[in-house]
C-alpha cells in the first residue's frame, strides 16, 4: 500500500544517474585498480590446440625463472579444487586441464610471480607436450555417426536433447495450404566488455576475500565454498565497478577459483587480469544457434503449425545447453501458434563454452520466428504486418500461455502493432524507400514484432535502513554493472519515504553488505530487485506506523501515511514526521533501533513478465561493395511502468547497437581447424559510434504488470528486436535478391546476391 | 599483455639517435607514435631488447614546401597532416588519406614515418605515396639516401632500411595545374585498417587525361600501382565512361590475401570498384568539381 506513492516526486522522471559523476570523473574502482600489499600476479598457460591429449606438463624451467613464486599444474590441485561435473553427458571440467584439452584457451597451468611481467615471462617457459586429436568444429557434422567426440560420454556429441510439442502438428502439416521451410543461423559472439574478466584474492586469519569482475558475487561465494576441498572459515566476495558484463560474467570460471586457492596456498594476495586475446578465448561465448523450420499456414496467412529443430553449438563444456531450449520456448513469439513440434539440440564442439549473452536464447528464437513470418508473407504475397496482425495473440487471451508453456502476463499486441505502424510512420518510410530504390539507391525498411521473457526468479534481496541523520541506506543483492539501477532504486525509495534522492545511498556487490542475492542479468534488476526495495521500505514504514500511533496517542488503525509523515486520519493536522520518528526510535532504543528502522526483503517475482513491441530499421546497401549501413532506427516498446526514462533509453539504444553488431558486424570466427580467428578488437567487429544510426527514435508504452511498481524488463530488448528488423531491411533494400538466413550478414554475400540477380 | 624486458633509450638529438641505432641495430626498434609497435610488443610478436624513443629528438616534425617538393618530417602526426593547409592546397591526396586513418586518438599519436617504416600491408598511406611516387629519406651515421616508397616497402612489415638507418623524412610532390585526387578506403568499421584502399591522382589537359596515377593498398604483400589502368587512361577522353572501362583492369595480376574480413576474390573486385570511385572523384575535382 505504501507503493502507491511511487511516482509522486521522482519515479517516472528522467532523473540524472547517481552513478555517473563518480564514473565519468574516472573515480570508478575496477578490478585492476585493486592493489594490495605483497600482491602476486598469476599468468595462465592455455591450450594452443582445439583438441589434444596432454602427455606432460613441465614447469621446472618456469620455477627457476626470476621472481617466480609458484607454478601449478593439474596434479598440484587434484583433490584440492573439485572439478565441475554436469547433468549432461560430459567429462568433468577441471580448473586446470587434466589429461585432455578441449578448446583453444583452456587453462593448463598457472604461474605466480612477483610482477605480471615476470609471470608472463615464466608462463612462456612452461612446456606442454600435446598429442593433437582430431577437432570437432562443425556442430552438424559433429552429430554424424563416427564423428570424433569432444567427450567420450556424449554420443554423437549431443549434450542435451529435448522434444517440445503441442497440438497436432502432423495433421496441420498434412492439410496445410502452404508450407514454408528454411534453415537459419546466428553466428558466435564474444561479449567484448570494455573491461575483461579478472580476480584478486587475499587470505588472512581463515578469511578469504575475493574481488571479481562478476555479475553474481553471492553465487561466487557459494561456489568457492563448494569447490575448495578445504574451504576457508569464511568467504567474502566483492564486485568492484564492472566495465561491462553482458551475461558473460555470470559463470564462475576456473581462474576465479584457482586464484583464490593460490592466495590461500601462498598466504599472499594474488591477482589475475587477462589480456584481450585471453579474455576472448576464456570467457564464454554467445549465440551460435541455428534452426531448421517449417511453418504451415492457410492461404490467408494464418499460421497453423511450426515444426523443426533448434541446434546450438555449445562448445567444449555444457554450460549453455539451456540456450537452445530458451530459443525454442520463445519461438512461438507473439503469435497464436497452437501446434508445434521442435527438437532442441545442444552439440559439443572444440570451442570455448557457450553461455549467456545479452538476450540469451530470446534473440535466436525471435530471429527465427520473425524470419519465418517474413518468408510466409513473401510466399503468400501478403504484407508482413498484415500476416503478423492475423496471428498475434489478442488482448482477451491474456494472460496467454504459449504452446511450449510460457505464460505471457499482459499486453495488447494487436493494437501495439497498429499503433506502432502509424506512430513510427512505417508506411511513409516504405514509400520513401521504394521511391529511392526507383532512383537507384538500395535503401530498405524492415521491422520485427517481438515478445520476450524477463524478470525471472528465484528472488532478489534488499535491506533498507533509515539512519538517525535522516539518510537512507539501501543494500541490494542485485548487481548492476553500469545500467544505473541504483538511481532507479533511490527513486522508488525516495518517493515512498518522502526524502530527497540525495539522501539515499545504494550499495551492492559485496556479500558482506547483504547475505543473499542473485544478480543482474535477464532484465530483472529494477523489476525484481526493485520489488525487494519496495517491500523492505514498506516493512519499515509499517513498523514505524505502529510507533507513530504510540507517539500520537492513537490506535494504530487510525494512523495514516503520506510521504515523509504519519498522521491521524481523523484529525489530519496531528502529524509526526518520519525523520522525527526515526530519531526518536534511535534515542529510545539505541542499538536495537535497527529492529524497527531496518528491514530485509527477499522478494519473489512469482511469474516473469513479458515486454513486447515493434522495431523498425532503415538500411542502405552500397551497391558496389555490399556494405550495409543502418541509417535510422525506430521503436515502440511496452516496458511496463517507467521508473526512469533516461535508464530505459540507455538500455534500448545500447541494446539496439549491440543488435546491429549481431546483424552486421560481430562474429567470433573459427577456422576449419578449430582455431579461433578473431581474438582482437580489430578482428572482432564490435560496432562503434561511427556505425550507429544517425537517428534513433524511441517510443514507450506503459502497460503495468503485477509488480508493485508495474515494470517489465528492458535490458535485452535491443538485441532481441534489432537483428530480425535489420535482416528484413536488408532484404527489402535488395529487392528480393537475397534471403537472409545467417547473421551477421556479410558484404560479400550481399554482393554475390546482387551479381546473381543481375 | 606484458612484453618481455626491454630497455628504453631516449636520444635528444638526431645524431645521438643515429649513434644508438648504429650500436644496437638489429636488436632495436624505433618508437615513434607506438600505435603498432606497442601492441605487437605486448602480444610478444616482436621482442626488441632496446626501444629507441624519438619523441625527444628535435627537428623531425614539420611540413614544408621546397620548390616542387613538400617535405614532411618523420615524426609528423597523421592529425597534423590532416589539418595542414599547405597539404590541403598542394597535396590533398595525402591530407585526405591521413584523415581516414584510424580514429582521432590514433591520428593524434601515430606518425607518418612510423607508419611507413612499419610497412603494414593494410596501412593507408602507402596507396597515396605510391600514387604520388613519393620518396623517403633514410639517414645513418654514414650518410643519407632517398628511396622511392614502392621500393622502400618490400613486403609485409619488411622494408629496405638497414638496421642502422632511420627514416627521417617523406617527400611528396607539390601539385599544381588541373589536377584532382581522391582516396577511397573500404573498411569494415570506420576506425579499422583498410580492407582495400585506392588512391588516385589525375591531371587533365584539353579534355584528356594527361597523367594518371593509381596506388592500391591491402591487395598484396606491398602497395602496388595499377599501371594498366594508368596506361589505358592516359591520352583518353577525361570522362567517366573512360574510367568505367579502365577501372576493371585494376585487379589484373593481383593476388590479394584472404582473411577474416574478406576473401581474395572480394578484394580483387573491390580494387576495381574503388579504383573507379577514386578516379571518378579525382576527375571531378580536376574539372573543378
Amino acid at each position: 500500500m505504501y507503493s502507491r506513492w511511487i511516482g509522486w516526486r521522482y519515479s517516472g522522471r528522467g532523473v540524472a544517474r547517481l552513478e555517473d559523476l563518480r564514473l565519468l570523473r574516472g573515480a570508478g574502482r575496477y578490478l585492476d585498480d585493486i592493489r594490495l600489499d605483497g600482491m602476486l600476479y598469476a599468468s595462465f598457460v592455455r591450450s594452443e590446440y582445439p583438441h589434444a591429449r596432454i602427455k606432460r606438463v613441465d614447469v621446472s624451467d618456469a620455477l627457476k625463472a626470476s621472481g617466480v613464486v609458484a607454478a601449478l599444474t593439474y596434479s598440484d590441485i587434484e583433490g584440492r579444487i573439485k572439478p565441475w561435473s554436469f547433468k549432461s553427458p560430459s567429462s568433468p571440467m577441471y580448473p586446470l586441464a587434466g589429461d585432455r584439452v578441449r578448446y583453444v584457451g583452456e587453462p593448463v597451468a598457472v604461474v605466480v610471480a612477483e610482477d605480471p611481467y615476470k609471470a608472463e615471462d615464466a608462463a612462456e617457459l612452461v612446456q606442454v607436450d600435446y598429442e593433437p586429436l582430431e577437432p570437432v568444429v562443425d556442430p552438424i557434422k559433429a552429430m554424424e555417426p563416427g564423428a570424433p567426440r569432444v567427450h567420450e560420454e556424449a554420443e554423437r556429441n549431443i549434450a542435451f536433447r529435448k522434444k517440445l510439442s503441442c497440438g497436432d502438428v502432423a495433421r496441420e502439416l498434412a492439410r496445410a495450404e502452404v508450407v514454408v521451410a528454411d534453415r537459419l543461423w546466428i553466428g558466435r559472439k564474444y561479449a567484448a566488455s570494455l573491461e575483461p574478466r579478472g580476480v584478486v584474492a587475499s587470505y588472512s586469519g581463515g578469511e578469504l576475500t575475493v574481488w571479481v569482475s562478476t555479475q553474481t558475487p553471492h553465487d561466487h561465494r557459494d561456489e568457492l565454498l563448494e569447490r575448495l576441498a578445504k574451504p576457508p572459515r569464511s568467504v567474502r566476495v566483492i564486485q568492484p565497478d564492472v566495465g561491462g558484463a553482458f551475461g558473460a560474467k555470470i559463470e564462475v570460471y576456473p581462474e576465479e577459483v584457482v586464484v583464490p586457492y593460490l592466495a590461500m596456498l601462498l598466504g599472499r594476495p594474488v591477482k589475475w587480469v587477462p589480456s584481450r586475446r585471453e579474455d576472448a578465448v576464456s570467457t564464454t561465448h554467445g549465440r551460435d544457434v541455428g534452426a531448421e523450420l517449417e511453418v504451415a499456414a492457410t492461404r490467408g496467412g494464418e499460421i497453423r503449425a511450426v515444426r523443426g529443430r533448434i541446434i546450438a553449438d555449445v562448445g567444449a563444456y555444457p554450460l549453455g545447453v539451456w540456450l537452445p531450449l530458451t530459443a525454442a520456448k520463445i519461438l512461438p513469439g507473439a503469435y497464436k501458434i497452437s501446434s508445434a513440434e521442435v527438437e532442441v539440440l545442444a552439440v559439443y564442439t572444440n570451442k570455448t563454452p557457450l553461455a549467456a549473452y545479452r538476450g540469451a536464447g530470446r534473440p535466436e528464437g525471435i530471429f527465427f520466428i520473425e524470419r519465418m513470418v517474413d518468408l510466409l508473407a513473401d510466399e503468400l504475397g501478403l504484407d508482413p504486418a498484415e500476416v503478423r496482425a492475423r496471428n498475434l495473440v489478442t488482448p482477451e487471451m491474456m494472460p496467454y500461455e504459449n504452446c511450449f508453456g510460457w505464460k505471457y502476463d499482459s499486453g495488447d499486441y494487436v493494437s501495439t502493432l497498429r499503433r506502432g505502424l502509424s506512430l513510427l510512420r512505417v508506411r511513409e518510410l516504405e514509400e520513401w524507400a521504394s521511391g529511392e530504390r526507383a532512383r537507384g539507391r538500395l535503401v530498405g525498411v524492415g521491422y520485427a514484432f517481438y515478445v520476450e521473457i524477463t524478470s525471472g526468479g528465484p528472488f532478489e534481496t534488499a535491506r533498507v535502513t533509515l539512519k538517525e541523520d535522516g539518510s537512507v541506506e539501501i543494500a541490494v543483492g542485485s548487481t548492476p554493472t553500469g545500467q544505473g539501477d541504483a538511481t532507479g532504486f533511490a527513486q522508488l525509495a525516495a518517493d515512498m519515504l518522502g526524502v530527497p534522492m540525495e539522501s539515499v545511498r545504494v550499495v551492492w556487490g559485496d556479500t558482506s553488505v547483504i547475505e543473499e542475492g542473485v544478480g543482474t542479468f535477464g532484465s530483472r534488476t529494477l523489476t525484481v530487485g526493485g520489488g525487494a526495495v519496495i517491500d523492505a521500505v514498506s516493512q519499515v514504514l509499517e513498523r514505524l506506523r505502529s510507533r507513530a500511533g504510540e507517539v500520537l496517542g492513537i490506535p494504530e488503525g487510525r494512523v495514516a501515511y503520506r510521504p515523509g509523515e504519519f498522521y491521524d486520519m481523523l484529525e489530519p493536522d496531528r502529524v509526526i514526521g518520519l525523520a522525527d520518528l526515526v530519531r526518536r526510535v534511535y534515542r529510545e532504543m539505541g542499538e536495537s533501533a535497527l529492529e524497527v528502522v531496518s528491514a530485509y526483503s527477499k522478494y519473489d517475482p512469482k511469474t516473469p513478465v513479458y515486454p513486447y513491441g515493434l522495431h523498425v530499421a532503415v538500411v542502405e546497401v552500397d551497391r558496389g561493395t555490399g556494405r550495409v549501413r543502418v541509417l535510422e532506427y525506430r521503436s515502440l516498446d511496452d516496458v511496463g511502468r517507467v521508473i526512469n526514462p533516461v535508464l530505459v533509453e540507455g538500455q534500448i539504444v545500447g541494446g539496439v547497437l549491440q543488435g546491429i553488431g549481431d546483424a552486421l558486424y560481430e562474429e567470433m570466427k573459427y577456422g576449419g581447424d578449430g582455431h579461433p580467428l578473431t581474438l582482437s578488437l580489430s578482428d572482432y567487429g564490435v560496432p562503434t559510434a561511427m556505425e550507429a544510426p544517425e537517428k534513433v527514435e524511441i517510443h514507450i508504452q506503459e502497460t503495468p504488470t503485477h509488480h508493485p511498481h508495474g515494470t517489465r524488463g528492458v535490458g535485452e530488448i535491443g538485441t532481441i528486436a534489432a537483428p530480425p528488423a535489420i535482416a528484413r531491411a536488408v532484404e527489402n533494400a535488395l529487392g528480393g535478391a537475397l534471403r537472409v538466413r545467417r547473421l551477421p550478414i556479410s558484404p560479400e554475400e550481399i554482393l554475390r546476391a546482387l551479381e546473381s540477380a543481375r | 599483455m606484458y612484453p618481455p624486458e626491454f630497455k628504453v633509450l631516449v636520444p635528444s638529438s638526431l645524431e645521438e639517435a643515429l649513434k644508438l641505432l648504429k650500436e644496437h641495430g638489429d636488436n632495436a626498434k624505433i618508437l615513434a607514435g607506438g600505435h603498432s609497435l606497442i601492441p605487437m610488443m605486448r602480444l610478444r610478436l616482436v621482442k626488441p631488447e632496446v626501444v629507441i624513443y624519438l619523441g625527444k629528438v628535435p627537428g623531425l616534425r614539420y611540413i614544408r614546401e621546397n620548390g616542387s617538393t613538400i617535405k614532411i618530417g618523420a615524426m609528423t602526426t597523421h592529425g597534423e597532416i590532416e589539418s595542414s593547409s599547405l597539404l590541403a592546397e598542394k597535396n590533398p591526396l595525402l591530407q585526405e588519406t591521413a584523415s581516414k586513418i584510424g580514429d582521432l586518438q590514433v591520428r593524434n599519436m601515430g606518425t607518418i614515418g612510423g607508419s611507413i617504416a612499419h610497412a603494414d600491408p593494410a596501412a593507408d598511406y602507402p596507396a597515396a605515396l605510391t600514387a604520388l611516387e613519393a620518396t623517403v629519406v633514410l639517414k645513418s651515421l654514414d650518410g643519407e639516401r632517398e628511396v622511392k616508397v614502392d621500393e622502400f616497402i618490400q613486403g609485409p612489415y619488411f622494408t629496405d632500411a638497414r638496421p642502422d638507418e632511420l627514416l627521417v623524412e617523406v617527400r611528396v610532390p607539390s601539385l599544381s595545374g588541373r589536377f584532382g585526387t581522391a582516396y577511397e578506403k573500404l573498411y569494415f568499421r570506420a576506425t579499422d585498417f583498410a580492407i582495400v584502399g585506392v588512391a588516385a591522382y589525375v591531371e587533365v589537359d584539353g579534355g584528356a587525361f594527361s597523367r594518371v596515377r593509381v596506388g592500391l593498398t591491402g591487395v598484396g604483400d606491398k602497395p602496388v600501382r595499377a599501371r594498366q589502368v594508368e596506361e589505358e587512361l592516359v591520352g583518353r577522353e577525361a570522362s567517366e565512361a573512360s574510367i568505367e572501362k579502365a577501372a576493371d583492369l585494376a585487379s589484373e595480376g593481383l593476388e590479394p590475401p584472404s582473411d577474416v574480413r574478406a576473401s581474395s576474390e572480394y578484394r580483387k573486385k573491390m580494387a576495381e570498384v574503388l579504383t573507379k570511385r577514386a578516379l571518378t572523384r579525382a576527375l571531378s575535382k580536376a574539372k573543378g568539381g
